[in-house]
């Protein structure tokens, strides 16, 4: 046997700060350390110790594998050459050399000695210690957990799949048998490739773990590149291990495996979004086209292994086992789980403390859960029986709340608003949002009622929770909650059936715990002497779980959005470091707002208009009456209790009193000043909201059953309640810690107060909720509101609409309908003062055409119906009580009585002939289409051509076709969407698509999708972490 | 510290901004939320007239001098424009017609008139009576082109009679209701037709017998319900002839009553606060033996009509029997609208009232004066009509009026103008959601 050859190479671009530590470590390793040869590649230059001896060689590359090759290529092979392979941000530790050395001589057929890779800074770590790859090759194993400390538990390893070549010992023979490194894998997984092509061309790789190499892995972590963190490599890593799948997978899996590249990279992006770092969860996305530019890189690792004869069989031990790769995973997963716990571990006194606060904290939680519960039950017992025997619940605003789930989607989806004649709406969120509530079993017509019966328990939980972020006094905790859940113009909102403001007054303490989790402003727990733990750290999680609740909040009440925006604009600017995480709030709501915004845009000529369309209602709403101020400031509407009570009207206004008088307290004191400053410059928003909604047109008449609404102030009201709430707590919180005196005096004072507000609260709802007060105008209906067969005409071919009058008190009330009954629920169609879509692009209908039609045939038996014809309305249902209305249309030739029944008398118009859409022969003769809400076809069309009318307004989303071949939109007296159709057309379809919707729209389910897997609280890995 | 400042400036900074916004705050005006009021062209106007007077017991066998039936009647029907049989009864494309009917023998021997009507949905018909020798028969006539359904509730001294009776009525027909198979022994009552559809023209004929001597017949029109209502005519002069006022408030009400003649207000001591009970009917006597007209001013709204029966001589029959004849004329609001009438017959004249000095100026359709005179305030005079029967003719001024036909032989008649179809149709209306449930009711 020769004396071994040690030839040292270190390769460098001179891009680390390492090097000198290198070169101390060089000179320690041995007494005698070999000549070093140091390459220096791209013209970089290095401070060299004067004391080593060294031949230096220059040299231009791309890459490492490539450098090293060419420069051990340069020289001939001696016998007995064993490359020493030295990376410029590594430290060999003394005796590594030795230790290779040795078991080189002991295993004379290992062509790879690998050490054992340890941290740069901690040499007690282990970083690697060897890998393995799993059959398939898509996933590279390490054979230590990183960062365990190494015991010499993992002395006994010795043949590994593959070591880094970072400091390890290659036979010069077996470096040039098998071809070298692979510069196709461009850094990351050419050793693993050398290694196996190793074992599959007879070798052995080796692994020596007691010689120790410092690897401060530069390269891995961005440092050379500048990006300084590990997710920057990720995709080219990724790349790399799919790389070396494909080219070690038998010809006949090549397809499997070229399958799995994009199923991994789907299946592995939620998770990363999960995990909060969107940079990798891209980085997975782009890995199948960067494996796609591999090809040729991938082809010539094939040809490599083949001509290094690489093609004999691995032992079977040597790959990872399935266990092996689940084992890995979870030690990755479960270590940082681990770690997260062991960062939070408290000691046994701490902890009992601990649990003796959280006793406090649960009791505290069930009086709330009891008491709120009690006032839901109060408060909803006027319907919650009806509902349960299948009674829906309406209201003038509300319309029907029994819609069908393809209603709500249909809205959503298409932004086209079926409602009354139709129009397109500025975006279909809010039917979107109450999705949700459709998919409850029993339909919407339960979902409303679930929400608003449950209402006051909901926002008694969230705001318990809320308020445990801004103090741990467990009284004041549960007097928080019970003074949002029973706010008084919350409550007024669910008696009214106000959907949009109820929700946002959920939504806005769920976005208050949010925010408060996601920047670590809140308080820690308190245990004896006063001390306050440490909260919890800021979550990356909890922002997106806040752009969610912020994105409900501001859908289900637009006026909302822009205070939502400027408010986190500021949390952000004031949250350090954590800025981008706060702002990252608002980009779900700013996206899903976005149409209201651009609408209001269009009208900034009209500021009112302008201010009106950011302030609309989106879905059922009635005009407001009442005192602004009152409702703003969150007192409680006498008119709203028995007549009798209503000089106890002080009651209404004790607890937002109490509130109020916390706060400014806060704002005084020195500890809590600014988180009260904070809790009052949100409620001084809430308070400008109110008076922005009240003075808004949340909603222009349509013309077509839904008059102008003014808007609620009390959703203001909701942020005035936060604000409050979070001053009055934060100085309560502030207050507590300390003792002595102070202590005595906060608490007693704190106690008082809130004992004060829920009684203040609970009376005020006691008052709401006798039997002899008031209903609000929430009520109980049965959900089939048309005479039996008329729903029938609205859903079939012709998609018939239905014209409801009723006599209200002399004044005839008509509505279009086209489903049984009003979808207020889903809202209206939004049309502004002059009755042109909000969302422009569309025309004006003439709203007074069907008013003076409706005046005309409800007294007049000669009255001209055409108008209805025109805009598609088949059937006219007159309400009980409407004879006179139905003595008019009796003698009406125009209409042919259907029936009678206790939902009303039926009137066919044109003997049922009324179609959505047709075409107008020239000749006069109409062509039926068959219809959806936003569709149409037929392929009877007339000869001669002809016009395509659809009876609905005239707007840009509107297109037909026929045979393919666009048609041209043409002007309509009434203002409809008509086109005119060729001669010999023998198909014609028409549908509505909004392409900016549609845009908008998976817009949106992405953004939304990002946040909601985001909020997941999914812990990261070291492999994503930077 | 400074930040502390900083951020008490900026809370209250914002609540102030948030309190001025508030004190400017002002909810928007929303006045298409408002319902809203169109004219609606006028259809072309119908009438129905009820047709033929029938002995109410039909021919009960009896014949020669005791016979019921008459056998000398002649029946005029008047309308601009050819009436259409319907039922018994005629229905014209007019906006007033009138029908006048003089029988000569028989137990329903009389003259009586009745313009006819344009159909409506709720009509108080006063007068008529179901005691033993009266009979109310109802008339309903559907002059249009769809069905009705009418309701019919009879009140009686003693208030609303529990029965009612729903009488269907196919377009362009009739039917009729004896109304003491409703409500039987009733010396007085209002009957009121509620029409669902296109409405329905009623009338009344109240056909009375004196033991075998008839004691008079005529059709009740309509009355007005309102709180001011004038009777434009009863008495007629006839010394020997007897008044009847009735009236029916159906809230109650509290009514004070002048009686006007030609000279003037005429001193009558019964008709000053007058309590009228809920739904039960009053008849009150009036002084008569001159041409009266009646005022009437109530607190809540009430109906009225007043009968004038004048006695004659009989032919036939045992010493000291009477005959009569009657006529009802219904009380309507005072002259704010323009009213027209058909003359029914040659002679015919008009009693004119008028609450303020004036002079009446009657004109036909083609305004060709047909009558005028000079009314004093608060008086009630005779006109002569200078116009051959079934001119149709209407008044100028704003005074109640109505056509008296009397004979020499003790006949009397009277036909009330029509209001109804001269007023422009309009509608007010207001979008709503539907279903819209009424919740502002509920405790």
């Amino acid at each position: 046997m020769s004396t071994p050859f040690v030839r040292a190479v270190l390769v460098t671009d001179g891009r680390t700060d390492h090097l000198p530590a290198f070169f101390a470590a060089f000179e320690a390793v041995a007494e005698v350390p070999p000549r070093l040869e140091v390459v220096l590649v791209n013209g970089a230059e290095v401070d060299i110790p004067a004391s080593l001896a060294v031949t230096i060689a220059r040299i231009d590359s791309s890459s490492y594998a490539e450098s090293l090759t060419a420069i051990v290529g340069s020289t001939a092979p001696r016998e007995g050459e064993l490359l020493w392979l030295l990376h410029d941000d590594s430290a060999p530790s003394p005796g590594m050399l030795d230790a290779l050395v040795a078991a080189s001589a002991k295993r004379p057929r290992a062509a790879v000695i690998g050490p054992a890779h340890v941290r740069w800074t901690d040499s007690s770590r282990l970083i690697s210690l060897g890998t393995t790859v799993s059959r398939v090759g898509a996933r590279r194993v390490g054979l230590v957990v990183e960062d365990d400390i190494n015991q010499g538990q993992h002395d006994w390893r010795e043949d590994v799949m593959a070591v880094s070549l970072a400091g390890a010992l290659v036979r010069r023979d077996a470096w040039d048998a098998l071809g070298g490194l692979d510069a196709g894998y461009r850094g990351y997984g050419d050793s693993l490739e050398l290694c196996r092509r190793a074992w599959a061309a007879g070798w052995d790789v080796v692994v020596v773990p007691h010689a120790l190499l410092r690897h401060a892995q530069d390269g891995l972590h961005g440092l050379r590149t500048g990006h300084g963190d590990r997710a920057s490599t990720h995709a080219t890593r990724r790349t790399s291990e799919w790389h070396h799948a494909l080219a070690w997978a038998p010809w006949w899996a090549s397809l499997f495996v070229a399958v799995l590249i994009p199923l991994s990279a789907l299946a592995r992006f939620p998770i990363r979004i999960a995990q909060n770092v969107p940079r990798v969860a891209f980085a997975e996305l782009a890995v199948p086209f960067l494996v796609l530019t591999r090809a040729a890189s991938i082809a010539s690792t094939v040809r490599g292994r083949y001509r290094a004869k690489a093609t004999g069989r691995i032992d079977s031990r040597l790959f990872a086992s399935a266990r092996q790769v689940v084992d890995a995973v979870r030690q990755r997963e479960l270590g940082s789980l681990e770690r997260s716990r062991a960062a939070r571990a408290q000691s046994e006194m701490v902890r009992a403390e601990a649990e003796r606060a959280a006793g406090r904290q649960r009791l505290g939680l069930w009086v709330t859960v009891v008491v709120a519960a009690a006032a839901a039950v109060a408060l909803s017992a006027r319907w919650v029986g009806e509902v349960g025997s299948g009674a829906m619940l309406s209201a003038p605003g509300l319309g029907a709340s029994d819609v069908s789930l393809g209603t709500v989607w249909a809205r959503t989806w298409t932004g086209w608003s079926d409602t009354g004649l139709g129009g397109p709406g500025i975006d279909g969120a809010f039917a979107g949002l109450m999705l949700p509530l459709a998919l409850v079993p029993g339909g919407m017509r339960v979902g409303i009622a679930v929400l608003l019966s449950a209402a006051p328990l909901a926002a008694a939980l969230w705001g318990w929770w809320a308020a445990g972020h801004a103090t741990r006094g467990p009284w004041i905790r549960v007097a928080a909650a019970v003074v949002w859940a029973l706010w008084p113009p919350f409550l007024a909102a669910i008696a009214d059936g106000r959907v949009g403001p109820v929700l946002a007054h959920l939504a806005l303490a769920a976005a208050a715990i949010a925010a408060a989790r996601a920047t670590g402003w809140r308080r820690g727990e308190l245990i004896g002497g006063g001390e306050e733990l440490a909260p919890p750290a800021p979550s990356a999680s909890a922002s997106l779980a806040g752009a969610l609740a912020l994105t409900v909040a501001t859908i289900a009440q637009p006026v909302l959005l822009l205070p939502v925006v400027l408010l986190v604009a500021v949390l952000g600017a004031r949250a350090g470091r954590l800025r981008w995480r706060v702002w990252s709030m608002a980009g779900v709501p700013l996206m899903l707002g976005a149409p209201g915004l651009v609408a209001a845009a269009r009208h900034l000529d009209a500021p009112t208009v302008a201010l009106s369309i950011i302030a609309r209602e989106p879905g059922p709403g009635a005009t407001f009456e009442g005192s602004i101020w009152m409702t703003a400031l969150g007192a409680a509407d006498p008119a709203r209790w028995a007549g009798d009570l209503r000089a106890a009207w002080p009651l209404g206004v004790a607890a937002a009193g109490v509130v109020a008088v916390l706060a400014v307290a806060g704002l005084a004191s020195r500890r809590a000043a600014r988180p009260a400053s904070w809790g009052l410059a949100i409620a001084g928003l809430g308070v400008g909201v109110s008076a922005w909604s009240a003075s808004a047109t949340a909603a222009w008449a349509d013309g077509a059953g839904h008059g102008a609404i003014s808007g609620w102030p009390g959703t203001g009201s909701s942020l005035v309640a936060l604000g409050g709430l979070i001053a009055a707590l934060s100085a309560h919180g502030a207050a507590l810690p300390r003792v002595g005196a102070r202590f005595a005096v906060a608490r007693t004072v704190g106690a008082a107060a809130a004992t004060l507000a829920v009684g203040a609260s609970l009376g005020a709802t006691v008052m709401m909720a006798l039997p002899s007060s008031p209903r609000g105008s929430l009520t109980t209906a049965d959900p089939h509101v048309l005479p039996l067969a008329v729903p029938l005409d609205q859903s079939g071919a012709a998609r018939q609409r239905v014209l409801v009058l009723a006599d209200a008190g002399g004044t005839v009330s008509y509505d279009v309908l086209t489903t049984d009954g009003d979808t207020l629920l889903v809202g209206r169609a939004d049309v502004g003062p002059d009755g042109a879509p909000l969302d422009g692009g569309g025309a004006t209908v003439g709203i007074d055409a069907l008013a003076e039609a409706v005046a005309a045939a409800s007294v007049s038996g000669a009255a001209d119906l055409s108008p209805f014809v025109a805009w598609g309305i088949g059937t006219i249902v007159v309400a009980p009580g409407g004879d006179r209305i139905a003595g008019a249309l009796d003698q009406n030739g125009q209409v042919s009585l259907a029936g009678g029944s206790e939902r009303g008398r039926t009137y066919r118009l044109n003997d049922g002939g009324v179609e959505r859409a047709w075409i107008e022969a020239p000749d006069g003769e109409a062509s039926p289409l068959e219809s959806g809400a936003t569709w149409g076809e037929t392929a009877a069309v007339p000869a001669g051509g002809g016009t395509l009318v659809i009876a609905v307004p005239a707007s840009a989303g509107w297109t037909a076709q026929a045979d393919g071949v666009e048609l041209e939109p043409i002007d309509d007296v009434w203002g409809r969407a008509s086109f005119a159709v060729p001669a010999g057309a023998q198909h014609v379809n028409y549908s509505y698509r909004d392409p900016l919707q549609r845009w908008w729209w998976w817009a949106s389910a992405f953004a939304l999708a990002w946040a909601l897997v985001g909020s997941v609280p999914l812990r990261r890995s070291k492999e994503v972490t930077a | 510290m400074t930040r502390s400042i900083i951020a008490r400036l900026v809370a209250g900074a914002s609540v102030a901004a948030g309190a001025a916004a508030l004190a400017y705050a002002s909810t928007p005006d929303i006045s298409a939320a408002q319902p809203r009021s169109f004219d609606v062209p006028t259809p072309a106007p119908v009438v129905g007239c009820p047709g033929q007077q029938a002995v109410p017991v039909g021919d009960v066998g009896a014949g020669g001098e005791l016979g019921s039936a008459p056998t000398d009647r002649s029946f005029q029907l008047w309308t601009p424009t050819e009436g259409v049989a319907a039922g018994d009864g005629f229905v014209a494309q007019a906006a007033v017609g009138v029908q006048m009917e003089r029988i000569g023998d028989g137990d329903i021997e009389g003259w009586s008139a009745l313009t006819c009507g344009q159909p409506q949905f709720d009509q108080w018909l006063v007068g008529g009576a179901t005691t033993l020798g009266s009979s109310a028969r109802l008339v309903l006539t559907n002059p249009s082109a769809a069905p009705t359904e009418a309701t019919i509730t009879v009140y009686g001294a003693l208030g609303q009679v529990e029965d009612s009776a729903v009488v269907p009525v196919a377009p362009g027909q009739q039917a009729d209701r004896l109304l003491e198979g409703v409500a039987l022994e009733q010396p007085s009552i209002v009957v009121r037709v509620q029409a669902s559809g296109p409405g329905v023209v009623a009338a009344v004929q109240d056909s009375r017998l004196d033991g075998f001597q008839p004691a008079g017949t005529s059709w009740v029109g309509a009355s007005d319900l309102a709180q001011q209502l004038v009777v434009p005519a009863m008495g007629l002069g006839a010394a020997d002839a007897t008044s009847t006022l009735r009236m029916l408030a159906p809230e109650g009400a509290t009514v004070d009553l002048t009686l006007v003649s030609q000279q003037g207000i005429e001193a009558w001591s019964t008709g000053e606060a007058l309590t009228l009970e809920p739904g039960e009917v009053t008849d009150i006597a009036v002084p008569a033996g001159v041409l009266g007209a009646l005022e009437i001013e109530a607190d809540a709204p009430v109906v009225a009509a007043a009968m004038t029966s004048v006695p004659r001589a009989v032919a036939e029959g045992l010493e000291g029997d009477v005959a009569a004849d009657i006529t009802w004329v219904p009380a309507r609001r005072g002259g704010e609208r323009e009213q027209i009438g058909v003359v029914p017959v040659d002679g015919a004249r008009l009693a004119v009232y008028s609450p303020f000095g004036t002079t009446a100026v009657f004109t036909d359709a083609g305004g060709a004066e047909v009558a005028s005179a000079s009314i004093p305030a608060r008086t009630v005079q005779w006109v002569e009509v200078d116009a051959a029967p079934g001119t149709v003719i209407s008044s100028t001024a704003d005074v109640s009026w109505v056509f008296i036909a009397t004979s020499d032989e003790g006949y009397v008649a009277s036909a009330s103008p029509s209001s109804v179809g001269v007023e422009a149709l309009s509608a007010s209306v207001i979008t709503a959601p539907y279903p819209s449930p009424d919740y502002s009711s509920r405790p």
